[in-house]
């Protein structure tokens, strides 16, 4: 078994997918062939990131689409461009597919907010507690701040107003609990 | 058709003609009552039009309202009916628990407020002045992009629907639902930055009036609630200055504001059941706000930002040498400790 071989199973036999006769010989393979080590580590990391940033759905009918496409009568004869064969080179195709779930994870990072803030700091844990000290001082703020949004210039005033006279009820609630013995 | 005498063709050509001369006469007719037509608009102008119909716009309705509640997840559901009239006189009545029976009153330079269940009317003056309309309405469209993305009906009206989104970076945003002929908000839903919907409100029904129409004695509380006003809370703006002159404490300013927002205004503020003299400072983009408390009691609070999630909203509070300052706004948590982390501290 050459390199080339030997690369093109290394999808199939990082998931476990290789058995029999393939496996054995690739695995004679792997342990005189630092280059393919190599890229058999690159390719579980690869998949390391995809397994830990979790998976997504295939649009709805891709799948229909990309079998209409490789079962198309022509599709055969159809002339590849020059950069083809030099993409499908066994060496490159594990850097293309690190790159590709390098970008993927990136992408889940951006869209969950985490690279620059985002979302993740609203779930870090809250550190004011609300004694009923606090509570009061908190339930003042909020009641201000609802006064002062009514006066804000897109018509929300009826909702703000309903919402400053929900935290003085909170607030006098507060007093009143206080005052009992 | 070929079995037509030729007087029966010329009195089929004559209903054509006829049915052709109505339906460009019908059509003619309604293009000159219909709404602007969309090509026409854009998103910024339609919500030129709704800021200034705000204010303008005579009219009675019910809106239903969607509100965070204080503790815990969801939104309350209550309705108000409202009837308003043209410089912003306006009056509230709640019509759903817990609110039942409370009324708000808008005259032209107060807001009084009424709640039965303590039979308590206060009294506080309105910050609104004309010319902070048009700055209001500058700083909203120069933070947000107000995009057209659509017709549809509430309260039985067209309406467009706008998105305003915040031009800097991905955050709360809200939809509007303007009237198509007479540019108020019919309904509005404020979404945080992840387009969870966090409030709402929506004419259930409205008809509008003239200004005519519109008795002044709708905006102001009856004489015997007036005469027992028990609390009044004036508002008067100060400059930060001029508020530092008058609080017995140094007056701090954070040194980091959210993207686009200023200094809306700097006012007295009453704090705890003590009501020491504090100060409140209020900030705005034009269409979120965050509203800052400074107060001469710090007491057990930490030094660094504790935030709690309150209201729909994150409330966040540091003791800075001996003052208790405490912040909320409809910004993310990051950027009010942010915020509240750049109060300076030291003498």
């Amino acid at each position: 078994m050459n390199c080339r071989q030997a690369q093109e199973l290394l999808p199939d036999y990082s998931v476990e997918l290789l058995t029999g006769p393939s496996r054995e010989a690739l695995q004679t393979h792997l342990a005189g062939c630092e280059d393919c080590r190599q890229a058999l580590r690159e390719l579980d990391e690869s998949l390391t990131l995809v397994e830990r940033f979790g998976g997504v759905n295939p649009p709805p009918g891709l799948f229909n689409a990309v079998r209409n496409e490789i079962t198309r009568p022509d599709f055969r004869q159809t002339q590849r461009p020059w950069w083809w064969s030099w993409l499908h080179a066994p060496s490159l195709r594990a850097v293309a597919m690190t790159a590709a779930a390098a970008a993927l994870a990136f992408s889940l990072i951006s869209l969950r907010g985490g690279v620059n803030g985002g979302s993740q700091p609203e779930s870090l844990p809250l550190t004011l507690s609300l004694t009923s000290q606090n509570r009061s001082a908190v339930a003042s703020a909020i009641q201000q701040h609802a006064l002062s949004a009514t006066e804000g210039p897109l018509g929300d005033n009826v909702a703000w107003e309903a919402m400053a006279q929900l935290a003085e009820m909170e607030l006098e609630g507060n007093s009143a609990r206080r005052a009992l013995p | 058709m070929s079995t037509l005498t030729p007087g029966g063709r010329i009195v089929l050509g004559a209903v054509g003609v006829v049915l052709l001369a109505i339906g460009f006469l019908g059509g003619w007719f309604v293009r000159g009552r219909r709404p602007t037509p969309a090509a026409a608009l854009t998103g910024a102008e339609i919500i030129r039009r709704a800021i200034a119909a705000e204010r303008e716009t005579a009219y009675e309705g019910r809106q239903r309202l969607e509100l965070p509640r204080l503790h815990g997840d969801g939104l309350r559901v209550l309705e108000a009916a409202v009837v308003a009239a043209p410089g912003g006189r306006q009056r509230i009545q709640y019509l759903t628990a817990p609110l039942k029976g409370v009324t708000i009153w808008y005259d032209r330079g107060a807001a009084y407020r009424y709640n039965p269940a303590r039979d308590r009317l206060t009294v506080a003056t309105r910050r609104a002045q004309p010319s902070d309309f048009t700055a209001e309405e500058q700083q909203l469209l120069s933070n947000y992009s107000a995009t057209l993305v659509g017709a549809d009906t509430r309260a039985g009206r067209p309406v467009w629907i706008v998105d305003l989104r915040p031009l800097r970076e991905p955050g709360p945003w809200r939809r509007l639902w303007i009237d198509q002929q007479r540019w108020l908000v019919l309904a509005s839903t404020q979404f945080d930055a992840h387009d969870k919907k966090r409030q709402a409100k929506e004419f259930l029904a409205i008809r509008f009036r003239s200004a005519a129409d519109t008795e002044p004695v709708l905006f102001r509380p009856p004489a015997d609630l007036l005469r027992h006003a028990v609390a009044i809370r004036p508002s008067d703006e100060f400059t930060v200055p001029k508020l530092r002159e008058i609080v017995e404490f140094r007056l701090r300013t954070p040194t980091y504001l959210p993207p686009g927002f200023s200094l809306d205004g700097a006012y007295l503020h009453p704090c705890g059941e003590a009501q020491l003299l504090g100060a409140r400072l209020e900030y705005g983009d034009g269409v979120k706000r965050v509203t800052l408390i400074e107060c001469p009691d710090g007491g057990s609070l930490p030094t660094t930002p504790a935030s709690a999630f309150v209201g729909g909203d994150t409330v966040c509070s540091r003791a800075v040498d001996g003052l208790k300052i405490t912040a909320t706004g409809e910004v993310s948590r990051q950027e009010l400790e942010r915020l509240l982390a750049s109060i300076p501290s030291g003498h």
